[in-house]
């Protein structure tokens, strides 16, 4: 059985959600806007999955009885950039199995100031005990350290990693929904204010708020424009966080998603990679072989990334777009779909495979939890 | 002045942050052992001048710690602490806020 995307849902991103906005609303616009894309009903629903960081007190089950669905399977994931994978693997499992037929898949987030605070001080016990005493206030400076192995190891430069933010910023100029969407120059990448050395304000996502949603069905046959997954695959603690975080658990996900998809990483036209930072866009590309072994990051950045010859995360990315909590897991899912399936609008080119990756979940020093998902555009 | 790690009692595993089962032998059974030093394998400096790094200890273990004191550049060796009132001069302070997991022997 083959399970295929059949609508996609945002609810529009904003720096500066409008007061008394809460994280249920947000998610069940992304929820309302897939399913009239998938032209169905909420009584067409009977599976829902959702990711949030900020949907406490309320859960899954919350959200599904406020937004009236009747279901025989629900799942909460918790893996925040991983999230959208590992629930699309246990959707596609779940109708493959018939335990539904039409599951909807929702991740959104209410991230303000005070929401992101506290949840970067309080993403897990490590980070309260060992972290957040630094002082430290999220993951940049984890990343930073990172980044600077990468630059060492790759003999890749800021400007290398100011190619991608601006060519990212290049297609969030197509995506009205981008919070930002004026071009960037290698100027302002390079004097933008410091984050955390070598990163700059450029190389790091927006926090806003937001949601995004796709609806998944049996192969429907329908003629009407679908993206179905060819794999799915997910690798949490590939290597116990005793790495240098400079491979993914994507790596170990690799080899068997492009033996499943039945295409190579040089077959697809898209690669919507989960960019939290530049340089993860560098080791995810890599990991799932895009970025070929053998080729010098630098110039494959110039040469494919710059030119669009490749197209990535051509939403703008997290980047560009923001990154809405848990959503940022579900961006580059919906960005993918939305190109193979036609509705990328004034950013939309021609594609016929995709590969998206999720990334997530700072442990203490980088990421535990890596998923690949390989779509096709069918009809 | 040391940080304190978790050891697997069984295949001497150093761990940090501390674990339940050892990733390497599935041993459930550690001690907290005290690390005096490691070595600065990275670092980055935040808009206030906090430097933050990436400190290696013998075996291959790696902490994340604020380097106080002084500036300490990557290679340089630094001593450890997990109390800032006892410290002077250049020193990687690892904070811990919970007990190691460690069994009482």
């Amino acid at each position: 059985m083959t399970v295929s995307i059949i609508g996609t849902g945002q609810s529009p991103y904003t720096r500066h959600p409008a007061p008394g906005t809460n994280t249920s609303q947000v998610i069940a616009r992304a929820v309302r806007s897939a399913l009239n894309e998938a032209g169905l009903n909420p009584a067409d629903v009977d599976g829902f999955a959702v990711s949030s960081f900020t949907l406490n007190p309320d859960h899954a089950i919350d959200l599904a009885w406020r937004m009236g669905l009747r279901l025989t399977w629900l799942m909460q994931d918790t893996n925040g950039g991983a999230s959208a994978g590992g629930m699309l693997q246990h959707a596609v499992r779940a109708i493959e199995a018939g335990d539904a037929k039409v599951i909807v898949l929702a991740a959104g987030d209410l991230m303000d100031g005070p929401a992101f605070s506290q949840l970067v001080a309080n993403y897990n016990r490590a980070t309260q005990d060992h972290l957040a005493p630094l002082p430290m206030k999220g993951p940049n400076a984890l990343f930073a350290m990172l980044t600077t192995r990468q630059m060492e190891t790759l003999g890749l430069t800021r400007e290398d990693y100011g190619h991608i933010a601006i060519a990212q910023r290049e297609w969030a100029a197509g995506n009205p929904d981008a919070v930002y969407r004026k071009a960037l120059s290698m100027d302002e990448y390079l004097s933008a204010p410091m984050v955390a050395t070598p990163l700059g304000r450029y190389d790091c996502v927006p926090p806003v708020t937001g949601a995004d949603a796709v609806v998944l069905v049996a192969d429907p046959g329908s003629g009407a424009p679908r993206a179905k997954v060819l794999t799915v695959r997910a690798s949490y603690n590939a290597d116990q966080q005793a790495g240098d975080g400079l491979e993914t658990g994507l790596r170990s996900c690799a080899s068997a998603g492009w033996e499943e998809s039945g295409i190579g990483p040089g077959d697809v036209g898209l690669a919507c990679v989960y960019d939290d930072y530049p340089s993860m866009v560098v080791a995810q590309l890599a990991d799932l072989g895009v970025l070929p072994a053998q080729d010098d990051p630098a110039t494959f950045i110039k040469r494919r990334i710059s030119t669009r010859e490749l197209p990535v995360n051509t939403s703008g990315g997290q980047l560009s777009a923001g990154q809405a909590g848990a959503a940022g897991g579900m961006h580059g899912l919906v960005e993918a779909a939305r190109q193979l399936m036609g509705t990328a609008g004034a950013r939309q080119v021609s594609v016929r495979h995709a590969v998206v990756s999720g990334y997530g979940m700072v442990l203490y020093r980088y990421g535990a939890c890596a998923t690949m998902t390989v779509l096709e555009a069918a009809q | 002045m040391s940080a304190l790690v978790q050891e697997c009692r069984n295949c001497r595993s150093r761990l940090f942050p501390d674990r339940l089962f050892c990733p390497v032998c599935g041993g459930d059974s550690f001690s907290a052992v005290a690390a005096g030093q490691g070595t600065v394998e990275q670092t980055t400096t935040l808009p206030d001048g906090t430097v933050l790094a990436t400190v290696s200890l013998d075996g291959g273990l790696r902490l994340i710690a604020r380097l106080t004191g002084s500036d300490a550049r990557p290679g340089q060796d630094v001593p450890l602490a997990n109390d800032l009132h006892a410290v002077s001069g250049v020193t990687a302070y690892i904070p811990v806020h919970s007990n190691l997991n460690e069994d009482q022997p």
